[in-house]
C-alpha cells in the first residue's frame, strides 16, 4: 500500500503547461503515476497525499518518449520505490531515443524494476482482482492500449512515424466510473482502436489527446466518448499553440452540443484538477489555483469545477486562433 | 549494457513536417559543474538527477530560469532558424538527431548577424493566399533566403555537406559506451518474458 486510502478514487491532472502528469490514488491507497513532469510540483503533491520519500509507487506509466511526458521520471525513480514501469516501444529504425530517455531506461534497468513495453493491449489490477476467493467484478483496473506493431511499421514504411504515434492510451475503470488518458495519441492511433471497437464505450472523464491538437482531437471521437469532464492539459501561449484552431473549435462545439452538463477545462486556466469518484458511482471535479507551472498545489483550497465555475473560455481561444490565421476584414 | 548517452552538452532535435523541437541536453556532470560555479540552483540536481533536457521554448525556459536560474545564450527563435537552415537542400537531416552545441550556436550567430543586414520584406506581396500565417511564412522565407546567401552562413552550412549526418562534424559527439536502442529493447523484452 502506498498511502492510507479513504475508499474513494482520486485522480489529479496537474497543471504543468503544455505537458502531462496524472496521479491516481486508488481506493485502497495504491498510487499510480501516468506521465511525470515538473518535479517541483509533483513531489510536494505526493508528500501532501501522504507519500513520503521512499514510499511505494505501484505503477509508473510513461506514455511515450517525449520529454514533456517524462522529465520528472528520473526524480521519481530516485526518491520513491517504483514497483513497475510501463513504457512505449522504442525499437523502430529511427532509434527515437533522446539522451534523457536513454538515461531513464538505464536507471530502470540499473534498479532492476520490472518494465513492460505495451504494443497492443494489457490490463493491470493495481489493488488485485480477487476478493473472497473469487474474481471481483468491481475491482479497479487500468487498461493500456499501446500502438500495435503493424501501425508503427506501416507509418515507418510511409515515413510518417513520429514519437507521438508511440503513445499508450490508458483507461481507468472502477465500477461504473471510467476515465481515458489519451496521451499524445494521433488520428492514426485512434483509428487502430476504432477498427477493433476498443474505444467505443463512453467514459465519464477524458484527458484529451496531444494537448488539444486537431490531429489528436476529432469531434466524432469526442462525441462518442461523451465524457462529462473533458480535460485539456496545455498552455495555449506556448510554442506549439495547442489547442490549435481545430482543437479549440471542437472543444467549443462540445461545450455547446455535447452533454448538457459537460465541462471542458483547460489546465492553464483551471490549475490542477482533481476527479473524485466513490463506490456508489458518484463523481465530481475540483480545481486548484496553481496556474503557474512553478507553483505548488494547495489541496486545502479546492473549488468545485462546474460549467459556471470553469474559467476556460473556448469562444475567446477560438477567436484568438482564427485571428492568428486570418486577417481582420 | 546501458544505452549510449552523450557525455557533453548537445542539442537534440526532432523535426517532422510542420513541427520542430530542439532541446539542450545537459548531462549530470554539466549540471554539477554549473551548480558548483554558482550558475544553477542546487535543487536542479535533485529534480533532474539523470541530466536535464531543456526544450528551447520560451515558456519552458522561463520556468527553468525561475526555478533553477538556467540562462541560455541564444533565443529559441535563433536556434530554430539555424536548424531550419540545416534542414534545407538535398541532404536533409534525419527526423531525429544530435547536433554539436558549438556548431549550431555558431550557425545561429552567423544567421542572426546576416539577418540584421536583410531589409524588411515590406508590404508588396505577390498574389498569394491571404491567410495571415501564410503571409508571415512568406516574409520569413524571403528573409531566410537572403540570410542563407551570406558567405559565412553558406560556408558553415557547406561543412561536410556531402556526407550523411552521422559522419559530419555536426554530429560528432562524445558518447558513453553502450548499446543501440533496438538491442536494449530486445534484451529487456526477453527478460520480461522469462
Amino acid at each position: 500500500m502506498s498511502v492510507a486510502g479513504d475508499g474513494d478514487l482520486h485522480i489529479y491532472v496537474l497543471a504543468v503547461r503544455q505537458a502531462d502528469t496524472a496521479v491516481v490514488v486508488a481506493p485502497g491507497g495504491t498510487i499510480m503515476v501516468i506521465d511525470a513532469v515538473k518535479p517541483n510540483k509533483l513531489r510536494p503533491l505526493l508528500q501532501d497525499l501522504g507519500l513520503p520519500p521512499g514510499g511505494h509507487i505501484e505503477e509508473l506509466v510513461i506514455t511515450h518518449p517525449h520529454y514533456d511526458h517524462y522529465s520528472a521520471a528520473g526524480s521519481l525513480l530516485a526518491d520513491y520505490t517504483v514497483d513497475s514501469v510501463t513504457l512505449a516501444p522504442f525499437w523502430n529504425a529511427h532509434s527515437l531515443v533522446s539522451p534523457s530517455y536513454a538515461t531513464l531506461v538505464n536507471t530502470i534497468e540499473a534498479q532492476d524494476i520490472p518494465v513492460r513495453f505495451v504494443a497492443g493491449y494489457q490490463r493491470i489490477y493495481p489493488e488485485g482482482a480477487v476478493a473472497a476467493g473469487a474474481i471481483d467484478p468491481s475491482a479497479l483496473y487500468l487498461e493500456l492500449l499501446g500502438p500495435p506493431n503493424r501501425l508503427t511499421s506501416d507509418l515507418e514504411d510511409a515515413s510518417m512515424l513520429d514519437i507521438n504515434h508511440l503513445s499508450i492510451i490508458s483507461r481507468l475503470t472502477w465500477g461504473s466510473f471510467s476515465m481515458v488518458f489519451a496521451a499524445d495519441a494521433q488520428m492514426e492511433n485512434w483509428a487502430a482502436y476504432d477498427a477493433e471497437g476498443m474505444l467505443n464505450t463512453p467514459c465519464r472523464v477524458l484527458k484529451t489527446a496531444h494537448h488539444g491538437s486537431g490531429n489528436g482531437t476529432q469531434w466524432e471521437r469526442l462525441n462518442r466518448l461523451s465524457a462529462r469532464y473533458v480535460l485539456v492539459s496545455s498552455d495555449p501561449t506556448a510554442q506549439h499553440h495547442l489547442p490549435d484552431l481545430v482543437g479549440a473549435a471542437t472543444f467549443a462545439k462540445y461545450e455547446q452540443d455535447g452533454p448538457s452538463n459537460a465541462v471542458v477545462a483547460l489546465t492553464s486556466a483551471t490549475g490542477t484538477i482533481e476527479i473524485r469518484a466513490d463506490t456508489a458511482g458518484h463523481y465530481e471535479a475540483t480545481r486548484f489555483g496553481d496556474l503557474a507551472a512553478t507553483s505548488t498545489i494547495d489541496l486545502a483550497s479546492p473549488i468545485t469545477l462546474t460549467r459556471s465555475t470553469n474559467p476556460t473560455d473556448w469562444q475567446e481561444l477560438l477567436r484568438d486562433r482564427v485571428d492568428a490565421m486570418y486577417p481582420s476584414p | 549494457m546501458p544505452l549510449q548517452v552523450p557525455l557533453e552538452p548537445v542539442y537534440v532535435y526532432e523535426a517532422t513536417p510542420g513541427w520542430r523541437t530542439i532541446y539542450l541536453w545537459l548531462p549530470p556532470s554539466e549540471l554539477k559543474r554549473q551548480v558548483e560555479a554558482g550558475a544553477l540552483e542546487a535543487s536542479v540536481l535533485g529534480d533532474y538527477p539523470g541530466g536535464l533536457e531543456a526544450e528551447m521554448e520560451r515558456s519552458k525556459l522561463e520556468d527553468y530560469a525561475q526555478l533553477y536560474g538556467l540562462r541560455v545564450q541564444h533565443t529559441p527563435e535563433q536556434l530554430h532558424r539555424a536548424l531550419a537552415a540545416l534542414q534545407r537542400g538535398e541532404r536533409r537531416l534525419p527526423q531525429f538527431g544530435y547536433l554539436r552545441r558549438d556548431l549550431l550556436e555558431e550557425l545561429a550567430e552567423a544567421m542572426e548577424h546576416a539577418l540584421r543586414e536583410v531589409p524588411p520584406a515590406g508590404r508588396a506581396l505577390p498574389e498569394m493566399p491571404r491567410r495571415r500565417m501564410d503571409v508571415a511564412r512568406y516574409r520569413e522565407g524571403r528573409r531566410m533566403r537572403a540570410a542563407l546567401a551570406d558567405p559565412k552562413v553558406a560556408r558553415l552550412l557547406a561543412r561536410d555537406a556531402d556526407r550523411p549526418l552521422p559522419e559530419r562534424a555536426w554530429a560528432r559527439v562524445r558518447m558513453s559506451d553502450g548499446e543501440r536502442p533496438a538491442a536494449a529493447f530486445a534484451r529487456m523484452t526477453a527478460r520480461r518474458r522469462r
